[in-house]
């Protein structure tokens, strides 16, 4: 079973070597990609855009059968913001924090841990849906909580399981790398979110991480999930608009909206038919503005809030 | 894309298989602990539970994902990693055979392999000198040996506007990086005995303006340290017999397998590009300085040798012009993305003084505080 085959040739694995370069392809990167793979190896110029998204997409069938047995598999999915389809190798079966871990150091992913809790617990509160984090909130995260740790702060002499977290300037290192891997992605206004591929390759794992409710919590049970889909697509929404009403568990991408309720004929919820009024918002739109804070008004006066008090778990649920 | 459509729906469904770390949604509970057990161990790679985890398949499985990973990272694969990662206790004597089917679905999959990386040669005054005129490696213990991947489809399906440089994983400053130690490395072979004195080094990189900073912005020195510490090269210090230290640059063993006298000799053909009679006389030069190896009809199409085409692009890429597509795009990105970057790296060090300095208020019109209650 060597060699070349009708399906799978070298041209198929450049596709796969060059797909596995980048963190993500979309059609317009692919075409001239595939025509220059086209160019190479049958030695016949093809321009880009003799390229089509089926040429894509026979492509990436052909490698996903080759892929398959080894746990990868080429996902796409379409972009929050720009609505641009996005394709991305990813790892279909193990944990990808796990995965994750072969490249980086323990304390580095614990940081991320910190740094993903605080976007989809601490500042995914039902009142202010952000799931995002500015540099300055993920900064502090740097240091592991001190929770359960004994004063082994000074001295080397730490258990060799003690986490002792990040420096601040190892953990803006770790922030760059992870856009620069293509988990993260920074908006204008300065706030890190998931990107397209982290959704793609996370999805399992941030339901299962963070919609674990416990079965007897304190409060009466009926806690909408911390990751909601959007009842148009199903994909997971970290920027997009909510139902007006707050205990409406129901989500829309602002690419969705549209399409959906010229479908349903109708702009109610689909869940509670209230009118849905397109300004109650998912993402860094959710975020709290600083009451009467012009923009650079008072800089000087903006105060560094304290941590403990953001990441108490009660804050979560109003 | 029907299939792909297909795939994605059934994704939806909240838990398609159950990862092996679950931890508590409480922010104390995101200790290390998890990661650290199963990253010692040799369900890192695996995320499903035992069971056929033992049989050859999945240990080439295993070691397929070990060695793409680690590639990834540009570490390099560590033998002590095989065996602790991908072989089950007790199997040690299959390791050949595994070894070979991994290095073969390698192939025949994804177009790479996995190629020894030569030890990392004890540098003295003769052995250097022997050394330079031998490829042998020492014989060290298998124990002590690592690999590195390798493309094995034709040089010409690597060209950059196919393959860019590796994003990963410091994206942006890749390219410039990759172009750096081409064209050191490029030095190196080029110069006398295979040997280039630090003050000549120096003068080189002065000439393109990158004797205190690259490209990038980082620091010359520590762009060298990282060159070294990857082991595309290998600082020598000696003093000769009068107590005079020399400092001299030799290729060190990434170098070799990664770029090599062809990837040299494909970058020089890239910077000279001479046609004609002058190419004939290139081609000569460089047989000459790099062996026969190098001769364009001596070329197979395929086999160890890595990198040729791509690295030498990087060299232009070195001189500041972007890559293809979506590089290009990449690189804007982060561009974008760090504007703050003086910034935050002068708070970064002032920070070190002072680890918990609230040395926030310089960071502009911050919109904070979402997890406190905001009225609306
Ligand atoms: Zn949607
Ligand atoms: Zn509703």
């Amino acid at each position: 079973m060597s060699g070349d085959d009708e399906q799978w040739n070298d041209s198929n694995r450049a596709f796969l070597q060059a797909l596995m370069a980048r963190s993500t392809l979309t059609l317009d990167e692919a075409k001239p990609l595939l025509a220059a793979i086209q160019t190479t190896y049958e030695r016949r110029e093809t321009i880009a855009e003799d390229i089509t998204e089926a040429d894509l997409n026979a492509h990436i069938a052909a490698a996903n059968t080759r892929i398959s047995p080894f746990d990868f598999e080429i996902r796409s999915t379409y972009h929050q913001t720009t609505r641009k389809r996005v394709y991305a190798l990813v790892n279909s079966s193990s944990d990808p924090i796990i995965q994750l871990a072969t490249i980086h150091t323990a304390e580095e992913i614990s940081f991320l841990k910190r740094v993903l809790d605080a976007m989809f617990e601490t500042y995914n509160t039902s009142r202010n849906e952000v799931m995002a984090i500015t540099s300055m909130q993920a900064v502090r995260l740097h240091k592991a909580p001190d929770r359960g740790r004994r004063d082994t702060q000074d001295g080397a002499a730490t258990q060799g399981s003690t986490a002792q977290g990040l420096k601040m300037i190892e953990a803006e290192k770790m922030l760059r790398t992870l856009v620069d891997e293509g988990w993260f992605e920074t908006s204008n206004k300065g706030y890190y979110t998931l990107s397209p591929r982290a959704l793609m390759e996370l999805r399992g794992w941030l339901i299962e991480t963070y919609n674990d409710v416990d079965d007897d919590d304190d409060d009466d049970g009926e806690r909408p999930p911390r990751i909601k889909q959007c009842v148009a697509c199903k994909e997971i929404v970290t920027v997009g608009q909510r139902c007006s009403k707050r205990s409406c568990h129901c989500r829309l991408h602002d690419i969705c909206v549209q399409n959906f309720f010229r479908m349903q004929r109708s702009n109610g919820c689909p869940v509670c038919k209230t009118e849905w009024t397109g300004d109650s918002f998912v993402g860094e739109r959710a975020a709290p503005r600083r009451s009467g804070a012009g923009s650079n008004a008072n800089t000087s006066r903006i105060t560094v809030d304290d941590p403990d008090q953001n990441n108490d778990p009660d804050e979560i649920d109003r | 894309m029907p299939l792909i459509r297909k795939r994605r729906s059934q994704q939806a469904e909240p838990s398609p298989s159950p990862p092996p770390t679950r931890r508590r949604p409480s922010p104390a509970a995101s200790d290390a602990s998890s990661v650290d057990g199963a990253y010692d161990g040799g369900a890192a790679l695996d995320g499903e539970t035992q069971g056929a985890g033992s049989s050859h398949e999945q240990m080439v499985k295993k070691l397929v994902r070990l060695a793409l990973a680690s590639e990834y990272s540009r570490q390099p694969i560590r033998r002590a990693d095989i065996t602790t990662k991908v072989m089950a206790p007790h199997t040690g004597r299959q390791f050949k055979g595994v070894f070979e089917e991994a290095n073969h679905q390698l192939r025949s999959t994804f177009g790479c392999q996995m190629t020894e990386l030569p030890q990392k040669e004890k540098i003295t005054v003769s052995q250097k000198r022997a050394a330079q005129r031998s490829q042998t490696q020492n014989t060290l213990s298998s124990s002590n040996k690592s690999y590195i991947l390798t493309s094995t489809i034709p040089p010409a399906l690597r060209a950059p506007n196919i393959l860019p440089p590796a994003s990963v994983p410091t994206s942006a400053s890749e390219s410039a990086y990759t172009g750096l130690y081409t064209f050191i490395l490029s030095l190196i072979y080029l110069s006398p005995g295979r040997t280039i004195p630090e003050s000549r080094l120096e003068k080189h990189l002065k000439r393109m303006n990158a004797d205190n900073y690259v490209l990038s912005g980082e620091k010359t020195e520590k762009v060298l340290k990282r060159m070294e510490k990857e082991g595309y090269i290998v600082k020598v210090r000696e003093r000769d017999g009068g107590g005079e230290e020399s400092v001299d640059y030799v290729v060190g063993p990434r170098g070799k397998a990664e770029v090599g006298e062809v990837g040299i000799a494909g970058c020089v053909r890239k910077v000279f590009g001479k046609v004609g009679m002058e190419r004939e006389e290139l081609e000569k030069r460089l047989v000459r300085s790099l062996g026969e190896g190098v001769e364009m009809k001596n070329r197979p199409d395929e086999g160890g040798e890595a990198e040729v085409e791509v690295q030498a692009d990087g060299a232009g890429a070195s001189e500041g012009e972007a890559e293809g597509g979506g590089r290009r795009r990449r690189s804007t990105r982060a561009s974008n993305s760090t504007p703050k970057t003086p910034a935050t790296r002068k708070r970064g060090r002032n920070a070190m003084v002072d680890e918990e300095a609230e040395g926030d208020e310089d960071e502009e019109e911050e919109e904070d505080d979402q997890g406190e209650s905001g009225d609306e």
